[in-house]
């Protein structure tokens, strides 16, 4: 009589069990779908920023490619010189003025 | 042009003269031996830039840009570049030094090449009114094009010259192996191993043959100075001068005479100066703030020195006398 009662109790467990490790493999595929779609979607988001604020550069090319850039420090700052220049009385062979 | 040696100091320079992009271009060496094999550079990179950037010839490159009416064009690495170091000096400068200005200076009567200006012209000044400012331009460096709007004018001087003389001297000292210094109309770049006690250079309201009020000399990066005694000229009765405010499109109020200071390279130097210019009052904290040499010179020929520029030696002058 024991065994009869106790039967339909363990697949009604057996059943929750299944119930649950299903709903736990959806919610797993539903979270990498997420996950995936917010990589794609910053990707796109960020090629489309950089193509379409004025101003602004866009590149596909990697930062070695574009350091030819002479005469500045590729920054967006002014660069203060590695030393500053010293006074002499030296005569000069060139003037720094306006012109 | 004029090939020369010359012995400043102790030390035996060999020294280039020649013109280009409206102004005196000069060029010392460390090694005189390579005076000769340098003037091809100079010219090459001076042609380069004269027939990308400038303003004033109609089969100029920029010219293709500003016809365009707004549709992105394809351009040279040298325009290319010469747009992207306009753009990263604006942003540096805080929008001070704008390369949109180039419909303001036409509007002020500086369309052609300033020699063919004279005297001045007739009229009244513009009203003030904004630039369009540099956001309005578009690069994109994958497929190298410029984008400017329509009835937008790009005026590339202040960056373009300065980014002209950083090249040449990079060039000629990969090139050579020597010290070089290069001042195009008194903006400055030094490459190389300078000699001994650095490069000297004479200060001056003026450059190209003024007298020097103050000499210093620098051992690398660049040096330059923007100031109101040279290209100005009248519209009406005002004077005016290159140098203009994109707030307003308009010459800032005069505030100093010139403005000198010493960066990392001759790019930067000439952006912090003509800034400070538009900056007006405001300069010299701007400059301090930032850690950038700099030797300004008020009105009434007072100078004062910011962010570590030296003082002078005893027997010069302080004070420079003032404008007339």
């Amino acid at each position: 009589m024991e065994r009869k009662s106790q039967r339909p109790a363990q697949d009604h467990t057996r059943l929750a069990r299944l119930r649950r490790d299903d709903a736990l493999s959806r919610i797993a595929t539903i979270n990498r779908s997420i996950g995936a779609a917010a990589l794609v979607m910053t990707g796109v988001l960020g090629l489309y920023l950089s193509k379409a604020l004025p101003g602004h550069q866009a590149s596909t090319q990697s930062q070695s490619t574009q350091s030819q850039s002479t005469g500045s420090s590729g920054s967006n700052q002014l660069t203060p010189p590695p030393s500053s220049p010293v006074q002499t009385q030296q005569p000069a062979p060139v003037v720094s003025g306006a012109s | 042009m004029t090939l020369s040696v010359t012995a400043p100091s102790m030390d035996t320079l060999g020294i280039y003269r020649t013109r280009g992009l409206g102004c005196l271009a000069e060029i010392v060496l460390t090694d005189p031996d390579s005076v000769v094999g340098t003037v091809d550079i100079v010219h090459e990179e001076l042609d380069q830039i004269d027939r990308a950037a400038s303003r004033f010839r109609p089969d100029a490159e920029i010219a293709l840009v500003h016809r365009a009416e707004g549709r992105p064009i394809s351009v040279s690495p040298c325009l290319f570049e010469a747009v992207a170091v306009a753009l990263r000096v604006a942003v540096a400068t805080g929008g001070a030094v704008d390369p949109t200005v180039g419909g303001a200076l036409n509007r002020l009567g500086y369309d052609r090449d300033f020699a063919s200006i004279g005297a001045g012209i007739p009229g009244d000044l513009p009203k003030p009114a904004p630039v369009p400012g540099w956001r309005s331009i578009e690069l994109d460096r994958a497929s190298r094009t410029v984008r400017v709007p329509a009835g937008t004018v790009i005026d590339l001087g202040a960056s373009a010259k300065s980014l002209t003389a950083d090249r040449i001297a990079e060039r000629v000292a990969a090139t050579f192996g020597c010290g070089v210094l290069v001042s195009l109309g008194g903006d400055i770049s030094v490459a190389g191993v300078p000699p001994p006690g650095g490069f000297c250079t004479g200060l001056a309201d003026v450059s190209g043959g003024a007298e020097a009020s103050e000499t210093v000399a620098i051992t690398s990066g660049g040096l330059a100075t923007s100031g109101i005694m040279s290209r100005w000229w009248r519209v009406g009765h005002h004077v005016v001068h290159h140098v203009v405010d994109p707030s307003t499109g308009l010459p800032p109020a005069r505030a100093w005479r010139t403005i000198t200071v010493a960066a990392a390279s001759c790019v930067d130097a000439n952006a912090a100066s003509t800034a400070a210019m538009v900056k007006g009052p405001g300069a010299e904290e701007w400059l301090a703030a930032l850690h950038l040499p700099a030797r300004l010179v008020a009105l009434d020929g007072t100078v004062v020195r910011v962010a570590g520029w030296p003082a002078p030696v005893a027997s010069e002058p302080e004070a420079v006398g003032p404008v007339r």
